[in-house]
């Protein structure tokens, strides 16, 4: 249960984001609906919880700093993996997600560069780098088939997380066309790396 | 005037036979589907996807991979071992003379596949 915790503690985080932007977004259309039901005279007592209130959204800056974290953080683990496993399969991910990840940092660089703009942090990305601590841990921890299991199932949930907060919250919330063209750009990648992290998730589990 | 006719006629005698043997020898060399009009034909690498992904080409011609994308990639024929292109950065390319049917990988993102069909 612990490990499941640690493993896919970052991808909660990750995830968390856009849970809250669902979330408030039904409580919105259940509370009008609610509302078509009532008759006019009834009386609508406020909910005794208090609710979540939606988070700001978030500015081009604050998107640079997550997209760059976030590929950062996929790079730590593709570190710890190429120090700890023997696997082939799981090396050649790994030497992959590397390279990968830092091409797409070397693009969001050039771009808030040129674009002079300077990665501003926020609560996702101390949400992301508290997450990566705990799962960096838990990687360290491990050895052998259990070091590649885990940071194969980390490597399956992070890109199926960043997938859904890249598509769902970052692209839609970014205001300068070209970051948006990147992340859009990256989206295919990450899902790639998706589909590779389950072809050898999958070939580990045989 | 007789001496030059029968001149004339041994020459016109060599000179057939020597067109009878250059068409022999080139119908010799002709192979069965020989494409006698090779064309070029290109691969995108784009958004993680080869496009086209899938192409009909006769052997002889010439396929060119192009990296279009964020990331380096490969191509490699996982079918017979025909092609295997180094590493491709953004911007490079690859070119491989058709020699049979192949179905491709990069081999760093191995859900990117591509087929080549051989028309006979």
């Amino acid at each position: 249960m612990k490990h499941l915790s640690n493993s896919f503690k970052s991808s909660a985080i990750l995830l968390s984001a856009v849970f809250i932007m669902a979330s408030c977004n039904s409580q919105d259309g259940s509370s009008s609906d609610a509302m078509s039901d009532k008759t006019a005279t009834e009386t609508v007592t406020p909910p005794a919880v208090e609710t979540t209130p939606a988070p700001a959204a978030l500015t081009d800056p604050e998107i640079a700093s997550i997209a760059v974290t976030a590929n950062q953080i996929d790079i730590d683990y593709a570190k710890i993996a190429k120090e700890k496993s023997k696997n082939k399969a799981v090396l050649d991910f790994a030497t992959t997600m590397a390279k990968d990840h830092q091409a797409v940092i070397d693009q969001a660089v050039a771009l808030v560069t040129k674009l002079g703009v300077t990665p501003q942090d926020n609560s996702t990305t101390q949400s992301l780098l508290s997450g990566a601590t705990d799962t960096k841990a838990m990687l360290n921890s491990k050895t052998g088939a259990d070091f590649d299991k885990a940071y194969v199932d980390n490597e399956v949930a992070y890109h199926k997380a960043a997938i859904d907060i890249v598509e769902n919250k970052l692209i839609p919330s970014s205001s300068n066309t070209e970051l948006k063209t990147l992340l859009q750009s990256a989206l295919p990648l990450f899902k790639e790396h998706l589909g590779h992290a389950e072809m050898v998730q999958k070939n580990l589990n045989k | 005037m007789k001496l030059f006719k029968i001149l004339d006629l041994r020459a016109l005698v060599i000179i057939a036979g020597m067109v009878v043997i250059t068409s022999c020898s080139s119908n010799q060399n002709k192979k069965y589907g020989e494409n006698e009009n090779p064309r070029s034909d290109t691969v995108l690498i784009n958004l993680m996807q080869f496009s086209p992904s899938s192409l009909n080409l006769q052997a002889g011609d010439t396929i060119t991979w192009i990296n279009k994308d964020l990331v380096d990639h490969t191509v490699k024929d996982t079918l017979g071992d025909l092609f295997y292109s180094d590493t491709l950065k953004t911007g490079h390319s690859f070119s491989w003379i058709v020699t049979g049917k192949a179905e491709y990988i990069c081999t760093l993102h191995p859900t990117m596949q591509g087929r080549i069909s051989i028309n006979e």
